[in-house]
């Protein structure tokens, strides 16, 4: 075994009281160095992801990142920077952070940007508190209830329900937009927020939102903006302009953060001003001597991380904002959409998209309702014989709205021939569904495992 | 692209966008700037941070070994990095799989039944308890005792979680000859159920705490026990099942993850196995594939917010998977002769640092009686805010001179030494 840092001796521990020490040996697996590398290698290889495969999940955003946020990270003075250092010590991560804020709270159309919430659905619950301080701080306490379309994220309701907040679902229309009657009916002087994500996840704009705006506000209400699908307007019309007055924005979807297999991300939220000073603290400032951490006033909700949220994957994103800038940010949004309809006009041929008779925006759900009628095969059955071409797959059973959905999101880093072979590949699957659905009933054949047994899983849980 | 689906100017693709909402002027106001150059400005930025001398800051983030091999095959490895949550078992083996070790990891360090996948941070994981708690109790609203010795963000984190619920906090205060909190404090003082004691070990100002007697004393007062731990340290220290805590909760960026200012945190959570169907997040199970071969996919998920919306165990979504794989792999790197080893050299450079307060005959001492591992809390006669020391007044503002001196493993002789001659001014 190598030394990995230098060792010392020391009686401290053995002089310890045998009550306060561990009894039960600590039975770790421990490989050599050489060993773990190989093993997590070769794990790493039995997975699809952005790097090696078009990832066209729905509502996800996985676009391709640019390598350079990850060579700014090996960079020693953010690797090594302390959280609890004096603000004198750190001024270029302060400064980073400063200029995120800024940009961030440019690109939404809000006034206050805090970057603490380490993912979406921590920047949900984050302004969801937020929104009840405002109201107890006016004292109008009565307002409990968060209102969220039937097909919101599922994080919303359950962002609602830890702020102690009860959930009302309000419809969706024929068209797939909100229903505005229904709407009505559900605001009352009890309405906290509307949660809304626009482009909503059918891919579609609400058209409506000037008076879903409207009402909400008439209503005494806020609006909240879930950042989910940002990227389809990026740069070309902001929440803050749309009416909303909170937003989170996922710096791991919009802003070009890697996934991570499923994290860290980041989730900061901006607000309205009438809403910054219930902002978690302590804040950045601008002083004589740089910049510094200000505490928060009593209006505050106190804070919202150990430190000060995901300052790696924070300084990945404001990387990334640099590489853009206006012309980025309209290209990212322009290419997200095209590519979206340019797959939406073409899967429409294959499969049907039950809301896909106008323009989508960076995504849209196709639906094997009619597939499994008529041949037995599952949207599930779809979704694992993609993986068995090398492509991951899109959503699946969500929103819930279409039956048998796959929720389609191309991104805007993915080029027409990659579409046009995802098309080809599709083409092909639902004429294999008709003619041999066995072949997707037994898919995949060619992923390092055959389908998973997640009934079983579930049943009787193995989890050490 | 634009034509063929019909139309002439690309930008009509967003036409259901009311054109007078569209920005009226570029948001950013400024032009794209070239990889070269945002890499030279990363690196300004990065030159504005000092790292000139050794830190002895700790407080919940800790300057430890960050063994390259991890870097390299996991914090930097794209087939891990560039992927989404493991959806699609079949074609995330490899991450559940080594999510799968993390649980074992984390399972053998604390001794409890099951741990989840990963939460945010310490601070969130210790909020996400207290719910857990009070969800499985049969109470509507209760109270939650917590040692004032507790990390002060974990304690406002709870505070903020907490607010809009009906569950009190009662801070119980430390001993403050002893540094450490008296057990027998820890009881029901009010008419309301106590739902949840909460102590943290070492505690923040490294002081062990007997987290035994606390938990006998939760259990009497009807509660149930969270222990905050650092994982390190339970290579020495009573582990969480020995207590008889019910959850464990941990920051894992001591588990040998770089510092990034606080951002690259790993909230740990684990517990008995009653709570099991309560656990906030992913969970990663072994099963099968249709050919009998072993396989691993999320389970459980009828606890999540994608199935069971409003009435979810927790919001969780994304969570800090890449952090975890990384503390998994740690923690089979290091195994247990190499955690202690942590824990000793540590202990080890905090005993030079205290000898040589007493031979330099500095005007310092020990604010606190009970022993410490990890970092000591100091009293000093004048101010030493110059040094990579942490003041306690900004928290606790009756250790005005109080400083928290921290040690790792990757403090050198020379850089206690060089310690003790700042502090003697020379």
């Amino acid at each position: 075994m190598s030394l990995w840092f230098d060792t010392a001796r020391s009686h401290r521990i053995t002089s310890l009281p045998g009550h306060l020490r561990r009894r039960a040996p600590l039975l770790i697996d421990v490989l050599p160095e050489n060993d773990l590398v190989r093993h997590h290698v070769n794990l790493s290889r039995k997975n699809l992801c952005v790097d090696s495969s078009f990832y066209p999940l729905g509502s996800c955003t996985m676009k391709y990142s640019s390598k350079a946020g990850e060579a700014a990270a090996a960079e020693r003075g953010f690797f090594q920077a302390h959280p609890w250092q004096p603000d004198t010590e750190v001024q270029g991560v302060l400064a980073v952070l400063a200029e995120l804020q800024a940009d961030l709270a440019a690109l939404t159309g809000m006034d206050a940007v805090c970057l603490y919430p380490a993912a979406g659905a921590h920047g949900e619950l984050c302004a969801l508190k937020a929104a009840r301080q405002y109201f107890r701080l006016k004292k109008d306490t009565g307002r409990l209830e968060v209102l969220v379309p039937e097909n919101a994220h599922g994080t919303n309701p359950a962002s609602a329900s830890m702020a102690g907040l009860r959930v009302v679902v309000v419809k969706m229309n024929s068209a797939g937009r909100v229903d505005l009657p229904d709407l009505r009916a559900k605001l009352s002087n009890r309405t906290a927020v509307l949660m809304l994500t626009n482009p909503n996840t059918l891919g579609l704009f609400e058209t409506d939102i000037e008076s879903i705006a409207r009402e909400v506000h008439a209503a005494g209400g806020l609006l909240y903006y879930d950042g989910a699908n940002l990227n389809a307007i990026l740069g070309r019309v902001r929440p803050g302009d749309m009416g909303f007055d909170m937003v989170h924005v996922n710096l791991h979807k919009t802003f070009s953060i890697p996934h991570g297999a499923g994290g860290p991300g980041a989730g900061p939220i901006g607000v309205k001003a009438h809403l910054a000073p219930c902002l978690p603290g302590p804040y950045l400032t601008k002083s004589m001597f740089g910049h510094v951490w200000t505490p928060a006033g009593t209006e505050s909700i106190g804070r919202f991380h150990s430190a000060y949220g995901n300052f790696l994957n924070l300084m990945k994103a404001w990387v990334y904002l640099r590489l853009l800038g206006d012309d980025g940010a309209r290209r990212v949004s322009l290419a997200a959409v095209l590519n979206a309809n340019y797959l939406q006009e073409k899967i429409k041929q294959i499969l049907p998209v039950p809301y896909g008779a106008g323009r989508c925006m960076h995504e849209f759900v196709a639906s094997a309702q009619t597939i499994k009628e008529n041949f037995g095969v599952s949207a599930m059955d779809i979704a694992k014989r993609i993986l068995d071409e090398g492509i991951y797959a899109p959503t699946v059973y969500f929103p819930l709205l279409v039956r048998e959905a796959l929720m389609i999101e191309p991104t805007e880093t993915e080029r027409r021939e990659t579409l046009d072979h995802f098309v080809a590949l599709m083409k092909l699957i639902v004429e294999e569904a008709a003619a041999h659905p066995d072949r997707l009933h037994d898919a995949p054949v060619r992923q390092p495992v055959r389908r998973v047994d997640e009934v079983r899983a579930a049943r009787h849980p193995i989890l050490k | 692209m634009a034509r063929d689906i019909g139309l002439d100017d690309p930008e009509d693709v967003f036409a259901e966008i009311p054109p007078h909402l569209r920005a009226a002027r570029p948001p950013l106001g400024r032009g794209p700037i070239s990889q070269d150059a945002v890499l030279r400005l990363a690196a300004d930025r990065a030159a504005m941070v000092r790292v000139d001398r050794p830190t002895f800051l700790g407080a919940g983030f800790y300057d430890r070994f960050v063994p390259p091999a991890l870097v390299e095959s996991i914090l930097r490895r794209t087939d891990y990095y560039t992927a989404y949550t493991p959806y699609q078992a079949e074609a995330s083996q490899g991450i559940l799989e080594a999510l799968f070790e993390y649980q074992q990891g984390v399972c053998a360090l604390t001794g409890l039944d099951v741990s989840n996948a990963s939460l945010y941070d310490g601070a969130t994981a210790l909020a996400e308890a207290v719910l857990c708690l009070f969800g499985a109790s049969t109470h509507s609203s209760g109270t939650v005792l917590i040692s004032s010795a507790v990390n002060p963000h974990y304690r406002a984190v709870l505070r903020t979680y907490l607010s809009d619920l009906p569950i009190d906090i009662i801070e119980i205060p430390f001993c403050s000859e002893e540094g450490r909190t008296v057990p027998e404090s820890f009881k029901r003082t009010t008419a309301a159920p106590v739902i949840a004691v909460i102590a943290q070990n070492p505690n923040v100002f490294g002081v062990v705490e007997d987290m035994r007697a606390i938990s006998e004393n939760a259990r009497n007062a009807g509660a149930g026990f969270i222990h905050v731990y650092e994982p390190a340290s339970l290579s020495v220290l009573a582990t969480p099942a020995e207590t008889g805590a019910d959850i464990a909760v941990a920051e894992g960026q001591s588990l040998g993850l770089p510092l990034y200012y606080g951002g690259l945190a790993l909230g740990m959570f684990s517990a008995r196995e009653s709570f099991l169907r309560r656990l906030p997040g992913r969970i990663v199970g072994k099963t099968l594939d249709r050919d009998g071969h072993d396989a691993y996919c999320l389970t459980l998920q009828t606890r999540e917010q994608h199935i069971r919306r409003e009435k979810a165990t927790s919001n969780i979504c994304t969570n800090h998977t890449l952090c975890a794989i990384y503390a998994g792999a740690y923690l089979r790197l290091l195994g247990a002769e190499g955690l202690q080893a942590v824990v000793e050299t540590s202990a080890a450079r905090m005993e030079q640092f205290l000898d040589g307060v007493r031979s330099l005959n500095l005007n310092l001492q020990p604010a606190f009686t009970a022993p410490s591992l990890f970092e000591i809390a100091i009293r000093s006669d004048r101010p030493l805010d110059h040094l990579p020391i942490l003041p306690l007044r900004h928290h606790y503002p009756e250790l005005s001179n109080v400083y928290l001196v921290s040690f790792t493993e990757r403090r050198t002789e020379s850089d206690v030494d060089w310690l003790l001659s700042e502090v003697a001014g020379r």
